[in-house]
């Protein structure tokens, strides 16, 4: 009798869903992507490349979104939780990407599928029901208009009590370029960056609800599930107060080591303001529970209660995490933490961004502040720092396009260049994308990272800073000399995180797993998982090859030096005096010359075609220097 | 073995998440000591720290101080 045929860690299967044609296709993908791309947004980007048309509008039914969870994503590899939604962003224009946590893809992939692939668009609301191998589209009328909560139980009761849900609110239906989609209700997990949640909306597509039987097929079980035990037991004791407060547990050490962004990127300390709505204030009073993403042991997030207006407590959800306390409070100097509780439930509800949502509002307080704009132009709210009123009645603004909402719902660069003016200097962005909550006046190697993610300014795309404050990465061999703000490494130190990060999105981990896994750890995983032979530097090239075929969906579009560029503020204002300066324009001209010479680009930021040779992406030439 | 005596510092806002009675600390230890050895004779939390200043140079907590040293503790920060 033959012997079992052992898992590949992959099914290999794709699921494809035209909304205009209602046509559902399986097709099955060759092993090599896997191999090349991974999974996550590193075959979604294959994907996008391959079925999308990047020159067509992101609101085009032609532009794909494309739904893929990591490698790691549903087994028991402890952070194995996250999916990416990939396609051209409408914030942006460019790359556009953003992952999320929770377990809906851990339920997508026990449907049996490595991915999905949205086209098309549907000419009234629908959502997708997937339950493994039944595929149906069905109406969502009765559904469009409601928030992402109410939503989520309106599907749950129609489908599924145990199904998972990933819905935009009203931000995405109004085509808000910074909407999200929000995942399972009032857990509230967001795929929050670059306007995805506008993608769906574009699409007509309320919701995508899963509901899975099957598991991942693993190449040697018994060796994985002994190597995640062992992590599972090992991890929580490497994470510290980070397993008790989650994020929202360092935004004192945050505003402590210079990180955090105050007053739009004005000020520099905030530490009162910071105690007042930390992890420590939230722990103690508001929350009621922890919870945590598939299979995590850390349990970094909790469930938070307000008061309402008659004095009743309400569970309003998840609690804010580091950069909405960041977004929400520091950059609005709001330390009112109710109303920044209640303002990431309302991004939560209405699915939007809170860091875009964020600095857009503090671009609008910042502009009104300075004249740029009034009162006849906020429908009659008075902006001014601190006012957790005005501020919740902007999030409302924004998500519903009205008044000066309607020119930040395309983001705070697109609204500032509609001012006119100098309100392009209040911004923060590059590329568009709104600065997340890590100062890179304090850690010069994420000025680098910004300027050159693939998707605009991202943290979670590099995360170099975190090398810089300790955490180990032996297999890179650096040392503590590795000063926060000096030139000197940056460039290598913000590539190599670029291409381990783009590794984490490919295998679905969680970015604060980076504490616990340098790539040898997860070269281990992987070949557990798929019976592969990989070095880490094997896993290594990989990420170079995804990080750089992102850098291509974008430079089809014409993306250059000329973009990778950090907005005016952090050039040319310092934030502590001499303690912690702007980054000097030619030091950044100097990191920026020496990060295209380590990967290969040209002065100009293409990639060479020696390049693309060595990281297997010769198919792309034609594409590149056409 | 002499013994030699350092300052640890920590982040004055660890005072709020964990019962440490001041964000100075005087340690007397072993001269072969390092860093590390140091927080945990002073029953420091060790996870929270990556890195360190010692006399404003940045050291791993690998590095063994000398007599007198002023050892700033700079904690691990993580994405959010």
């Amino acid at each position: 009798m033959a012997g079992k045929q052992r898992g590949k860690g992959y099914t290999g299967r794709i699921l494809l869903v035209d909304l205009t044609t209602r046509k559902v296709e399986t097709r099955t993908l060759p092993d090599e992507l896997y191999r090349k791309y991974l999974m996550g947004s590193g075959l979604g980007a294959r994907l996008l490349m391959d079925l999308g048309d990047p020159a067509v509008d992101p609101f085009h039914p032609r532009n794909p979104l494309v739904i893929v969870p990591g490698f790691f994503t549903g087994t028991t590899i402890p952070g194995g939780t996250r999916t990416s939604f990939v396609s051209r962003s409408p914030l942006t224009g460019i790359w556009g990407e953003a992952t999320v946590g929770g377990t809906w893809g851990a339920e997508f992939r026990c449907t049996g599928h490595d991915g999905l692939v949205i086209l098309g668009a549907a000419s009234s609301p629908v959502y997708l029901w997937i339950n493994d191998d039944h595929i149906e589209v069905r109406p969502a009328e009765r559904l469009w208009g409601k928030d992402t909560y109410e939503a989520c139980d309106l599907l749950l009761e129609e489908t599924d009590p145990k199904a998972k849900v990933a819905a935009i609110g009203q931000a995405g239906e109004n085509l808000v370029r910074i909407a999200a989609v929000m995942v399972e209700g009032r857990h509230a997990r967001a795929a929050g960056r670059t306007g995805m949640g506008a993608v769906m909306g574009a699409k007509k597509l309320k919701a995508i609800v899963v509901r899975g039987t099957r598991g991942v097929p693993v190449y040697n079980p018994a060796g994985l599930m002994g190597w995640a035990l062992r992590k599972t037991n090992e991890v929580p004791a490497m994470f510290g107060m980070f397993t008790v407060y989650g994020t929202s547990g360092s935004i004192e050490t945050h505003e402590e080591r210079g990180g955090l962004p105050i007053k739009n990127f004005q000020e520099g300390h905030w530490r009162e303001g910071a105690a007042r709505i930390s992890g420590k204030t939230i722990h103690e009073r508001y929350a009621v529970k922890s919870s945590s993403c598939s299979g995590c042991p850390i349990h970094c997030w909790q469930h938070v209660t307000i008061e309402d207006g008659n004095g009743v407590r309400e569970n309003v959800g998840h609690n804010p995490e580091y950069e909405t306390l960041g977004s929400f409070g520091a950059m609005l100097l709001n330390d009112d933490l109710p109303s920044v509780i209640r303002a990431n439930e309302l991004c939560n509800r209405y699915g939007l961004d809170t860091i875009s949502a964020g600095n857009s509002i503090a671009f609008a307080i910042e502009a009104f502040e300075r004249g740029l704009i009034s009162e006849r132009d906020t429908g009659g709210v008075k902006l001014a720092w601190g006012d957790g009123e005005a501020i919740l009645a902007m999030l409302e603004q924004v998500a519903f396009r009205k008044h000066l909402g309607n020119l930040l719902a395309d983001g705070s660069l697109a609204a500032a260049r509609k001012i006119g003016g100098d309100a392009e200097k209040l911004t923060v962005t590059v590329k568009g994308l709104e600065f997340p909550m890590h100062d890179p006046r304090a850690f010069w190697s994420m000025g680098i990272n910004y300027a050159t993610g693939a998707r605009g300014a991202c943290h979670l795309e590099g995360l170099p800073f975190i090398v810089e404050t300790g955490v180990p990465m032996p297999e890179f061999g650096y040392n503590a000399k590795l000063n926060p703000r000096i030139t000197d490494g940056k460039a290598l130190l913000a590539a190599r995180m670029h291409n381990l990060m783009a590794i984490y999105n490919g295998l679905g981990m969680c970015k604060f797993y980076a504490r616990a896994f340098s790539p040898t750890p997860l070269t281990e995983a992987l070949n557990t998982l798929t019976g592969w032979k990989w070095t880490w530097e094997d896993l290594m090239k990989a990420g170079d090859r995804i990080f750089t075929l992102k850098r291509l969906y974008s430079t089809r579009l014409g993306v250059r030096r000329e973009d990778d560029q950090l907005p005016h503020r952090i050039l040319t204002q310092e934030k502590r005096g001499k303690e912690m300066p702007n980054i000097p324009p030619e030091a950044f001209r100097k990191m920026m010359d020496e990060y295209y010479q380590i990967r290969g680009w040209t002065p100009d930021g293409l990639p060479t075609a020696e390049t693309l040779s060595a990281l297997d992406l010769s198919e792309q030439k034609e594409v590149v220097f056409a | 073995m002499n013994r030699k005596t350092v300052v640890l510092k920590i982040p004055r806002s660890f005072l709020r998440y964990y019962r440490l009675p001041s964000d100075v600390v005087e340690v007397v230890g072993p001269e072969d000591a390092t860093i590390l050895d140091l927080i945990r004779l002073a029953e420091l939390p060790e996870v929270e720290f990556g890195i360190a200043a010692v006399n404003g140079e940045r050291e791993y907590l690998s590095y063994t101080p000398k007599d007198g040293q002023f050892v700033e503790l700079h904690p691990i920060i993580m994405g959010g």
